[in-house]
């Protein structure tokens, strides 16, 4: 375990090496801004300090504004994550329970459809249908424009809960009713997904011995489903959970242009249409370090949950 | 936008004969359809590159609705966009564009993928770690961010979208040559053919590389998927295909300033998307039956 700890630090030490590689050319294709004659160690010992260095259009260190706009980003993925769970576990779990049923068929192919779909014209269906036509929701933003919530977290479920404004639960229900589209187009494909893999691995523990052995010892179905067969295939998923970071990562990005929603993938388009390298290359290294970093922890847990892993990954590790 | 295997993989060992695999395919009805669907596609996206469609803008024909709605006309079967192009005309135009393009960048990620794939498995020791942490690199970075990072380096146009989807796809194909060549290289025809006196080269190429290319063809049909959903992502985003380019993405952007009088203009090209992409992934299904029916006899 000690080995694999520090093989794991390692790699994330290379990673971000190569990140920082690719975010201070970022930096430098920016031809225009003279601003940019950093060699690599300057930048990298500034980064050390902690100067991402400044935004050449708002004027403000990029830093600052990264950190502006990622309290947004973390509670639509979190809440999106959240609802991808409970909507994608359970019906994995049914289907394979009704293996080679009708329910099995159609929640196989409502998942498929769902995995198939490109989510931002799915978005754009929920905004057609749901918010212009019946008018159920609204079209884009965090909160109305009338309620005046203070800043205090970022998240702006806890901010209009926690404000002392007389309006707050007023200003906490349009947050939800903010929130309703844009959770729903962003958990859309990880609960597919979620939904897909759990119904592979339930079918793959339900085939296991020891399956078997309660079944042959008389435990009914929902002991046998829920306690011995989730309980063992969630050991092969969090594993394959590392992989959705980057999906939500990217599913974010277009949701949050899509809506609107001021959070880190519509601050990183932004400084890219506005050609503000400097903003874009400190998303870059930033985003791309979470998600290395997240995933080497995910990896760690799933080699500390199931030692068997092990052996299976040293086959094209070497 | 996924980078995940959907499908659990295995080697094809041994040779049952095209009808028996056909017999298993086509037990799911919707692996035939999507199957179909995909021909109909490819044969389309085919025959608009040498059709020249005269699809002039005109005001007169500004946002008319489909056929089967009340004022729509025949004249224009999709209806029409806001400056009066002929929507089905434009998606049999955007068809090599979004269709096109994809396949052209999966097969690049599949060329270059297997090819450090194969070098990686046959070296071994230092060089499979540095290949196989360069991709973890690669992989590490979710797929859009890689697309901006290359947009930021070289500009947008459909053609650098399409640079960006391959490198998005790449590590993939390289884990699963890799991972594949490994496990047939621990089995027992790979000794006979050693005790044969066959060279490593020929081994690795003449008798490992025909069962691992069951797997890849599957990881194709996902890449291939997956590449057309970026695509038109990145031609929505700006990114990727510019505005007047026919690129379903791109089609999609353009008709979000009127979706509020003319929905049927945003709904058209996802739909030729999902369309795609779903018969796509249902051919994938029908694949992934033979081959895992092939591991279990």
């Amino acid at each position: 375990m000690i080995k694999l700890i520090f093989r794991q630090i390692f790699f994330v030490l290379v990673s971000f090496t190569g990140v920082t590689l690719i975010s201070y050319m970022v930096l430098n294709s920016a031809d225009h801004g003279a601003n940019t004659s950093l060699s690599y160690w300057q930048y990298i010992s500034n980064i050390f300090k902690g100067d991402f260095g400044t935004s050449l259009v708002t004027a403000e260190p990029t830093i600052n504004s990264f950190l502006l706009h990622l309290p947004a980003s973390l509670e639509l993925v979190l809440l999106s994550s959240i609802l991808a769970l409970l909507v994608g576990l359970p019906l994995g779990v049914i289907a394979a329970k009704y293996h080679r049923t009708p329910i099995d068929t159609i929640i196989n192919n409502i998942s498929i459809t769902a995995y198939s779909m490109p989510i931002f014209w799915w978005a754009i269906l929920l905004i057609v249908y749901i918010a212009i036509e019946f008018q159920l929701t609204p079209v884009a933003g965090r909160l109305n424009f009338i309620y005046d919530i203070e800043p205090v977290t970022g998240f702006m479920l806890i901010d209009t809960f926690i404000s002392d404004q007389s309006y707050r639960m007023e200003a906490f229900f349009d947050a939800i009713n903010h929130l309703i589209l844009p959770v729903i187009t962003l958990a859309t494909l990880p609960a597919a997904i979620i939904c897909r893999m759990t119904r592979q691995t339930m079918l793959t523990t339900l085939n296991a011995d020891y399956i078997k052995t309660a079944q042959a010892k008389g435990l009914n179905g929902f002991g046998i489903y829920w306690i011995h067969g989730l309980r063992n295939a969630l050991i092969p998923l969090t594993n394959m959970l590392g992989l959705q970071v980057s999906t939500l990562m990217t599913g974010a990005i277009l949701t949050e242009y899509i809506f609107s929603w001021p959070g880190i993938g519509k601050w990183l388009l932004d400084a890219l249409s506005q050609t503000d390298y400097q903003a874009l290359s400190t998303g870059i290294l930033i985003t791309t370090s979470m998600v290395i970093l997240i995933n080497a922890v995910i990896e760690l847990l799933g080699f500390w949950l199931n030692p068997q892993t092990k052996s299976s990954k040293r086959i094209y590790h070497g | 936008m996924v980078s995940v295997q959907l499908y659990s993989q295995s080697s094809a060992q041994e040779n049952s004969g095209l009808q028996s695999r056909w017999a298993i395919f086509s037990s799911k009805s919707s692996a035939v359809l999507g199957l179909l669907i995909l021909c109909i596609i490819f044969i389309l996206s085919l025959s608009s590159l040498f059709i020249d469609s005269s699809n002039t803008n005109s005001l007169s024909t500004q946002l008319i609705p489909p056929s089967w709605h009340e004022q729509g006309t025949s004249e224009h079967l999709l209806g029409t966009d806001l400056l009066g192009r002929d929507i089905f005309s434009r998606l049999l135009e955007g068809a090599p564009l979004t269709f096109g393009i994809s396949l052209l960048s999966v097969t690049f990620a599949l060329l270059v993928g297997v090819g450090l794939g194969l070098v990686a498995a046959f070296y071994r020791k230092h060089v499979q770690l540095a290949v196989m942490r360069s991709m973890d690199i690669i992989f590490a970075i979710p797929s859009l961010v890689l697309a901006i990072i290359v947009v930021s380096i070289l500009g947008p146009g459909l053609v650098n979208a399409g640079l960006a989807v391959a490198i998005v796809l790449l590590p993939n194909f390289v884990r699963t040559t890799i991972s594949h060549v490994i496990e047939e290289m621990n089995k027992a025809y790979v000794d006979a053919a050693k005790l044969d006196g066959a060279t490593p080269s020929r081994i690795l190429l003449k008798s490992v590389f025909p069962n691992v290319a069951a797997p890849l063809t599957l990881q194709t049909t996902i890449a291939l998927s997956t590449a057309i959903v970026d695509i038109a992502a990145l031609g929505f985003l700006g990114l990727g295909a510019q505005a007047p380019q026919p690129e379903w993405g791109a089609m999609l952007a353009e008709a979000r300033t009127s979706m509020h009088i003319a929905p049927w203009v945003v709904t058209l090209p996802g739909l030729a998307i999902l369309i795609t992409v779903l018969s796509i992934n249902f051919f994938g299904d029908g694949l992934n039956r033979i081959i895992n029916n092939k591991m279990r006899h």
